[in-house]
């Protein structure tokens, strides 16, 4: 992939001698809310933690922007805004506060700070002490901050965790708005599928510390298809049994016959077969499997 | 660099506003002035006398000997452990981190913060002396402090040997303060090793303890020991610089941040 604003290669890392990451890999192309999702303790936050630098001595490449953390640190975080698990607030400090305390470190102007107040809906909160907000205000303003110095890169570690559905959707329109109205390139992770299934462009799954996919979230969803299957209710499962077994994978759950959905033109030659054979069918559909199911199929292998 | 270094330093500034630091520069520098001039106001009869030849020389060593050597390390070791807890509670190690700023900034602008509240409190620790004898004399005039000349050469030389007798204790504090997440262990080290210091006030060696240094630089007799003045001077001046740099390597070499 030639645009990708990051890329990582063969990547492992351990934890006194407990193995982390094992050899990752995973490119996020510019302008893309890649969503990086696993279930908790796979190894998302690590992955994380490896990019912005907050751990090191792995093994394999880190390349961000080009160029190497190692060699340029402080260049690339200039590139980079990012939440990582838990909002990082001054508790004591107003939200207004908080951000002066970073936005001397970044040396933007104080006209920025009532921006990405704006840009995170915080404005009329801005003097209230952060230990005051709710946790859904600090993840807000958390992301303020990480926007403070116009970042080309944000990464947002799990960013809708532990808020009301409310909050939830609040963060998720924030998350499409910051790419698509303000164009910055989004690596988001979660342990939540729907969630990435409704915000990401491009998809990362790791599960103990081995990446099982990268692609689009359409190539996600082209494997979700290959997975659906056609359900049917019919009066007399025996005989059609009998009459699919040698042209269809079939099967039968409490009463029903169950074969791998191929296409619509598929299942409606399969109905006229059946039809054709004086079987009556009562119902047929495709029952695809949802992104949690493939979630957890592909988990679990 | 320079620029960004004071932008950074201003910054954890304000990090300590709505915090008791400045409440504690305050009270730990009035403390001392304000006991004593409630004993030197109440028990006037007895004092009197032993302010009658020097009064402001008296009155000044009088505070000294408590501030330098309990009240000082105590405020350092406290001040020390709120700075560097903010970020440890409040979590914020990461962002501080995964901002552009070099290890060394980091690092030494804290280390900047506590130098600028403990010259703070040393400025007030003096203000509050001078305030507390002429609040004497107002109640009762025998004192004359205020016929008498504040000796300000005095003031300083004294500020300034007891501020660089701190230094190593500072560095010390500050070291374990950045790297032990839990606030107990740089507390309970630290008044630990302040108290052995004063069990071991009589040992020979003494000069190489950090934490007596201040102490020392008030109550040795450098008339009858001239010889000891540079040396304290010097070992604090050198633990500063040693044990602030160890830390800073150390600091710096570690695989896990925030």
């Amino acid at each position: 992939m030639s645009n990708a604003i990051v890329q990582i290669d063969q990547l492992s890392y351990s934890f006194h001698n407990q193995k982390a990451l094992d050899d990752i890999s995973m490119q996020i192309p510019a302008g893309s809310i890649y969503g990086f999702l696993g279930p908790n303790g796979a190894g998302k936050t690590t992955t994380l933690r490896l990019l912005l630098g907050l751990l090191k001595d792995q093994k394999g490449l880190i390349s961000i922007f080009g160029s190497n953390l190692m060699t340029n640190r402080t260049g690339l975080l200039k590139r980079i805004g990012s939440l990582i698990e838990q909002p990082s607030l001054y508790q004591h400090l107003t939200g207004a506060e908080n951000l002066e305390v970073f936005r001397l470190t970044y040396q933007v102007t104080r006209k920025r700070v009532d921006e990405v107040l704006k840009i995170v809906g915080l404005t009329d909160a801005r003097h209230k002490k952060v230990r005051a907000y709710s946790l859904g205000m600090k993840q807000r303003l958390a992301i303020a901050l990480s926007l403070l110095h116009d970042p080309e890169l944000l990464i947002l570690d799990e960013p809708t965790n532990g808020l009301d559905p409310g909050g939830i959707i609040e963060m998720r329109e924030l998350i499409i708005t910051l790419n698509r109205q303000y164009g910055k390139t989004i690596l988001v992770s979660s342990h939540l599928l729907h969630e990435i299934e409704k915000t990401a462009t491009q998809v990362g799954i790791i599960h103990k510390g081995r990446m099982l996919f990268e692609g689009t979230l359409t190539d996600l969803q082209q494997i979700k298809a290959s997975r659906s299957v056609i359900e049917m209710e019919i009066n007399d499962v025996t005989a059609a049994m009998e009459l699919l077994a040698n042209q269809f994978s079939v099967k039968t759950v409490e009463g029903k016959i169950i074969v791998d959905f191929v296409s619509s033109q598929h299942t409606a030659k399969l109905n006229a077969l059946l039809v054709q054979h004086g079987i009556e069918v009562y119902q047929i559909c495709v029952t695809r499997h949802n992104l949690e199911d493939l979630f957890v199929h592909i988990t679990s292998e | 660099m320079t620029t960004s270094f004071y932008l950074n330093t201003r910054s954890e500034f304000l990090k300590l506003r709505h915090t008791s630091a400045f409440w504690l520069t305050l009270l730990a520098a009035g403390f001392i002035p304000a006991i004593n001039a409630i004993i030197c106001i109440e028990k006037a009869t007895d004092m009197i006398p032993k302010f009658r030849s020097t009064p402001w020389v008296t009155f000044l060593r009088y505070n000294w000997k408590n501030t330098a050597a309990v009240i000082l390390p105590f405020y350092v070791i406290l001040l020390i452990n709120l700075v560097l807890q903010l970020e440890f509670r409040n979590m914020t190690w990461k962002q501080v981190y995964t901002s552009p700023r070099k290890y060394a900034d980091i690092f030494f602008s804290k280390i900047v913060i506590v130098q600028i509240l403990t010259i703070s409190f040393l400025i007030l620790f003096n203000l509050f002396m001078i305030t507390s004898a002429y609040t004497i004399n107002a109640f009762q005039n025998e004192y004359s402090f205020s016929h008498k000349t504040i000796p300000w050469h005095l003031m300083l030389q004294l500020s300034i040997r007891i501020y660089t007798g701190i230094l190593g204790v500072m560095a010390i504090q500050y070291w374990m303060s950045v790297r032990f997440r839990n606030f107990v262990i740089p507390l309970g080290a630290g008044l630990g090793l302040w108290m052995a210091g004063l069990v071991l006030m009589e040992w020979d060696q003494i000069i190489y303890y950090p934490y007596m240094y201040s102490t020392l630089l008030f109550f040795t007799d450098f008339t009858k020991h001239p010889d000891q003045l540079p040396k304290l001077i010097f070992n604090s001046l050198t633990c500063f610089v040693l044990v602030l740099l160890l830390g800073f390597w150390n600091i710096y070499q570690q695989k896990e941040r925030g």
